[in-house]
């Protein structure tokens, strides 16, 4: 009686702290996962055939300023200039140098999917998640 | 031999635990949301502006090829510059011939183009192009075309001189060209819907330009929700939101292709009677309706109309609403308008 009772509390002990080492190991797996920024900002260019290259990716928590060159469609034209500013969540072009600045006036986007568009210099930035 | 098989089922038993646990917290989520929320996108450079398409209720992305065609295909029909394309051909025709044969879906846009005109009685004049091509807006030089050949080209409007019969076009004078500029955006997105739906789609976002046309609702069943933006001459902010389920919103305003000179905005909404831009006190008009093209002939439409009477067009619409700012920036709802708005 007292001896089955100590084996089998044993065998629970084991079994219990399996079953916790394998519960730590999935948690730390998801706060990895998830503790990653939800969301980033993507600077893309889309050439003439319609194929898109990601040319950067920030985190939208990072604080920063980024110079965007693109190469000028005209070879005589002086290259694309877009400064990305990245603050509090939210980000922006500040400077282009584009004829009519329509990124600029476009303002400040954070939520996933809004996008801010140079059609001189066929630049995407946009929100997006993992 | 107990033992064996005890351990065996509690390694079971584990394997089990873990997997579930991590099916549950982890896994599980991430493949739910990238099926719920993360639509296929694509973003492209035509019609003198940016197309982006997205499409939350499937991962076909010939889907998405087939829609950025079909968008190609129709620029290709209705640009004004594109020397192949058929409205450039009845711009430059020969001076002996008058009637033409025009694709059907040409005909379509040209019959939608043309009510617009009547309605607004030539304050919106698709043959407005002797003058619009006259100004540049998007070059940045900002260049007031000589006062003589803006008079030279408004004596050339005139959309009486165009007369659609099915699919026949006749020019009752030698002068007249096409500008199509202010509507083909809007037929083309509800061209693309068109092909979106007969594909399946419940659920996407089609933006040309900042004109948006959704289809559906999210896959959640809420409203998609559309920033109304307040434009200002250096930036613009988002004043309300619009939750819209299968709806158009377009707006036309005086800073999105425009320049100054001396301190007065020329923007690209042109009067036809005096071949520069409408300055009768608004900045923008913002219009919800079920057809894109509707919405954009109707934009343009009431913004030349000016705030009285073009309110007034609105609200003699069935299932058209309007948003429009003056200069002051006063916001006018029409009627049923704001029960869109959430915020």
């Amino acid at each position: 009686m007292n001896e089955k009772k100590k084996s089998l509390g044993k065998r629970e002990i084991v079994l219990l702290g399996a079953v916790l080492a394998v519960a730590l190991v999935f948690y730390l797996v998801n706060q990895i996962r998830y503790s990653a920024p939800a969301a980033f900002v993507e600077i893309s260019i889309v050439d003439e055939n319609s194929n898109r290259t990601v040319l950067e990716k920030f985190p939208l928590t990072e604080n920063l300023e980024y110079t965007i060159t693109t190469e000028p469609m005209n070879a005589e034209e002086p290259d694309g200039i877009n400064q990305l500013v990245i603050q509090d969540g939210k980000a922006w072009i500040s400077e282009a140098n584009c004829p009519n600045h329509d990124c600029v006036k476009k303002g400040k986007i954070s939520q996933n999917g809004e996008m801010l568009v140079c059609i001189p210099h066929r630049l995407t930035v946009s929100i997006v998640g993992e | 031999m107990n033992k064996h098989a005890f351990w065996r089922r509690s390694i079971a038993a584990c394997i089990l635990a873990g997997i579930s646990l991590f099916g549950v917290t982890g896994c599980g989520n991430l493949t739910l949301a990238s099926k719920s929320s993360d639509p296929i996108q694509r973003t492209d450079f035509l019609l003198n502006t940016f197309v982006d398409i997205k499409i939350y209720d499937s991962d076909d992305t010939t889907i998405l090829d087939d829609a950025m065609a079909i968008c190609k295909d129709y620029e290709s029909r209705f640009s004004r510059t594109i020397e192949s394309s058929e409205i450039y051909e009845l711009n430059h025709r020969p001076a002996d011939q008058q009637t033409f044969e025009l694709s059907d879906e040409t005909a379509r846009l040209l019959e939608i183009a043309l009510r617009y005109c009547e309605v607004s009685d030539g304050a919106f004049d698709i043959t407005i192009e002797p003058v619009s091509s006259l100004w540049d807006f998007t070059s940045g030089e900002a260049v007031i075309p000589a006062a003589s050949d803006i008079d030279a080209a408004v004596r050339k409007t005139g959309y009486e001189n165009l007369v659609l019969d099915g699919n026949t076009l006749t020019f009752l004078s030698p002068d007249t060209t096409i500008d199509l500029g202010a509507i083909a955006k809007g037929f083309i997105a509800d061209e693309i819907k068109d092909y979106l739906v007969d594909a399946g789609v419940e659920s996407a976002v089609i933006n040309l330009g900042g004109n948006v046309l959704c289809v559906g609702e999210k896959p959640d069943g809420s409203a998609f929700k559309i920033g109304l933006q307040k434009p200002f001459a250096e930036t613009s902010e988002t004043f309300a939101t619009a939750a819209i389920k299968d709806m158009s919103v377009v707006t036309s305003g005086v800073y999105e292709r425009h320049f100054e000179v001396d301190g007065k905005n020329y923007h690209h909404i042109l009067d036809p009677k005096t071949g520069y831009p409408y300055n009768n006190g608004l900045i923008s008009v913002t219009i919800l309706s079920e057809s894109s093209a509707d919405g954009d002939g109707l934009s343009t439409t009431c913004f030349s109309l000016g705030l009285e009477d073009g309110m007034e067009l609105v609200e003699s619409l069935d299932g058209v609403y309007a948003c429009f700012i003056d200069e002051e920036y006063n916001v006018y709802y029409s009627d049923g308008m704001e029960e869109f708005i959430i915020d």
